[in-house]
């Protein structure tokens, strides 16, 4: 396709758009707005451009707001870098680090009552006979000879 | 294009501007002279300059377009944000100025609450081609979406428009 027929093809497709918006069945929707135009251009404020002090007052608002943005977003950077990469106190103070299981809490003696070793320890009440190993047990029947045949 | 043939071009389409700003700003005539006013600014410091890609008219509305919207997010930011943030309420949403709605014949009345029922993007086509007096392509243009787009979003709105409108006639005739 080439440049002229794209061109004729949209001013086919521009015409045909006219066309169909000058519709006759439109007609009665395009009635009912230009009733509305007339109506409403009636109650338009007189025309008056901004007076000239203005100018460059949105300029002046728009670098302010670009000025408090590059501060904002500098000490949100300088906070993560800060967070990111200054050691934490422990690790300035060289201290090592306490394992979990050596760690006790605080208000750990909070729960010292009286009697807690008891709960903590098993009871020993004395020992089964038939708890005792194989090893030492005594056999309760006569040894089996082993019978050879002839 | 010169400033003073600028400010004149503009000058001849302010009461079209002033419609479509209207219509940007939900039919607060208010908020549409300050929308307005704030894009006579932004042409006059040259922070939307015209390019002659399209027509005037065609830009303008754009510009028109874009301002109401930057105004409609700024004050969503300042309501739904701020103020739910310090007092844990829900911010008042600006009705439509009930004197606007009111005013015109019982037709155009009629024609505002219709257009009111429509999603956006119909009741801007709808808008821009049957008020405006532009092309479907030229509110393809302002719009800033595909001729497609537009053409689908004005069929829709059409069929929609007159179910309503006739909804509404037959309500009436009923009464």
């Amino acid at each position: 396709m080439t440049s002229d027929d794209k061109a004729n093809s949209g001013a086919r497709g521009f015409r045909s758009d006219e066309i169909r918006n000058k519709d006759f069945r439109d007609d009665d929707l395009r009635a009912r707005f230009v009733e509305l135009r007339r109506d409403e251009e009636a109650q338009a404020p007189g025309f008056a451009f901004p007076p000239p002090q203005w100018i460059g007052q949105s300029r002046r608002w728009s670098a302010r707001r670009l000025i408090a943005g590059a501060v904002c977003a500098i000490t949100l950077v300088a906070a993560v870098l800060w967070l990111r990469f200054v050691p934490s106190q422990r690790a300035r103070t060289g201290q090592p680090v306490a394992s979990l299981t050596e760690w006790r809490s605080p208000t750990d003696f909070l729960l010292e009552t009286p009697g807690r070793e008891l709960l903590r320890s098993v009871p020993s009440i004395g020992v089964w006979s038939d708890r005792t190993p194989a090893s030492k047990r005594r056999p309760n029947h006569p040894p089996v000879k082993k019978q050879v045949l002839p | 294009m010169k400033q003073s043939d600028l400010q004149g071009e503009l000058e001849r389409l302010h009461a079209a501007s002033f419609g479509w700003a209207q219509w940007c700003c939900d039919q607060r005539p208010e908020e549409a002279e300050d929308v307005l006013q704030t894009a006579y600014l932004k042409v006059m410091e040259g922070t939307a300059s015209f390019n002659g890609d399209s027509s005037l008219r065609t830009w303008f509305f754009g510009v028109i377009r874009r301002t109401a919207g930057e105004r409609r997010r700024r004050r969503w930011l300042r309501d739904q944000l701020l103020l739910r943030w310090f007092t844990r309420q829900s911010a008042p949403v600006p009705a439509p100025d009930p004197e606007a709605a009111a005013s015109g014949s019982e037709n155009n009345r009629a024609l505002r609450k219709a257009l009111s029922g429509l999603p956006a993007r119909q009741r801007e086509v709808l808008h821009l081609v049957f008020y405006q007096d532009m092309t479907v392509e030229e509110a393809s243009r302002v719009l800033n979406v595909s001729l497609g787009t537009a053409r689908t979003h004005f069929a829709r709105g059409k069929a929609q428009l007159r179910e309503v409108l006739a909804q509404q006639e037959e309500k009436h005739d009923e009464r």
